[in-house]
């Protein structure tokens, strides 16, 4: 077996001769430098668009079209209090995912790697879901007082669009969702198998 | 990052790519242009967390450690929007490259047939690495990995000599 192994081997090497074609090292190292330009931007930008819609919102109802209805301004906190805690759990999100070093062990970056997934199959989606419902809440308890002011029919019009954007948003927060949790199967599965080894050679 | 880092980089870079290289291309069955894209996202990520490499492993098993975490994370990341296509000039000459067929194709075929774990083993078995470097970059106690790479050569043996039956 072991000299049909050292064949293999043999025929591996030969393979490795052949390798040719690398992007060259100044453009490598030029890709690494954007890139981790790129991944902290994206990192931010989430929260910097939320925080944005959060403080218009805020600014709007508040100093420009304040409501005067107890029912309103519920929905005003509503919608308000589900973008900030989308905000914090964005946040605790990206320090959590930072955690993951892709220079440790397998078996450590598994374990890592699957806690953050679960605890975004946990967290995440649920909550995700909760804060586009409160939001929808907040909305519709805005109708009476925009009633007053709009009309119906525009305020039926408004409604309507809303439902539409909620139903688009539902669906790529579950698109989202699935790709994670066959992130989180697969992560799942090589960590049971590296942990079922472990267990083997302790015992 | 520093001056210093540019240098580490490069020099890693010119060490390793191949080594790197051979590793991915073995992981995605002889794909060359899946392998340049894997080759790149692990030097990314070296990029990323070169700052923070102390040196208490040796550059080869810390970049190792970081093209095995990748190839297995990779297929279901598909982080394809980090990825820059390489330049024109080196894509036609990969084409050309692409329509020559393959004397490896077998072994590759054969390497993909083992579950992807023992698929990266294998790989750093074939590259030569000593037990206690596969096992510190895997993380499996060094006695299991032995009976674990005893099996996977058995397996790839089996598989290759069924080959074409």
């Amino acid at each position: 077996m072991e000299n049909s192994f050292e064949n293999i081997q043999k025929s591996w090497k030969a393979s490795k001769a052949k390798e040719t074609n690398l992007l060259p090292i100044d453009n490598m190292l030029q890709l690494a430098i954007e890139n981790q330009k790129k991944s902290k931007k994206a990192h931010v930008l989430n929260i910097i668009i939320l925080s944005i819609v959060c403080i218009v919102i805020s600014v709007f109802f508040v100093f420009v079209t304040p409501m005067h209805e107890l029912l309103s301004q519920i929905g005003i906190g509503f919608m308000i209090g589900g973008l900030i805690l989308r905000i914090i759990i964005e946040i605790f999100s990206k320090h959590k995912a930072s955690k993951i070093k892709y220079d440790f062990n397998t078996l450590i970056i598994t374990n890592k790697a699957l806690d953050f997934y679960s605890w975004r199959k946990k967290i995440h989606g649920p909550v995700t879901f909760l804060i586009v419902f409160l939001y929808t809440i907040g909305i519709f308890l805005l109708n009476p007082e925009f009633t007053n002011y709009f009309g119906l029919t525009r305020v039926l019009i408004f409604d309507m669009l809303y439902i539409v954007i909620a139903i688009i948003l539902f669906f790529v927060i579950r698109t989202g969702v699935v790709k994670e949790l066959h992130q989180l199967k697969h992560i799942s599965n090589i960590n049971t198998d590296l942990k079922n080894e472990s267990s083997k050679s302790q015992s | 990052m520093s001056l210093k880092h540019e240098n580490q980089f490069q020099l890693y870079y010119k060490d390793y790519q191949s080594m790197v290289f051979s590793l991915c291309k073995g992981f995605v069955k002889g794909d060359t242009y899946e392998a340049r894209d894997l080759v790149q996202e692990v030097f990314i990520r070296v990029w990323n967390a070169l700052p923070d490499f102390k040196g208490n492993a040796s550059p080869k098993t810390w970049i190792y450690r970081i093209s095995v975490n990748t190839c297995l994370l990779h297929l279901r990341n598909q982080q394809t929007n980090l990825i820059q296509p390489l330049n024109e000039n080196l894509q036609d000459i990969s084409q050309e490259e692409e329509n020559t067929p393959s004397d490896y194709s077998e072994l590759y075929s054969a390497i993909n047939q083992l579950a992807e774990m023992d698929r990266i083993i294998i790989l750093l078995v074939l590259d030569e690495l000593k037990y206690d470097e596969i096992s510190a970059i895997v993380g499996i106690a060094e006695g299991a990995l032995r009976v674990r790479i005893h099996r996977s050569k058995q397996k790839l043996n089996e598989i290759l000599n069924n080959y074409g039956k």
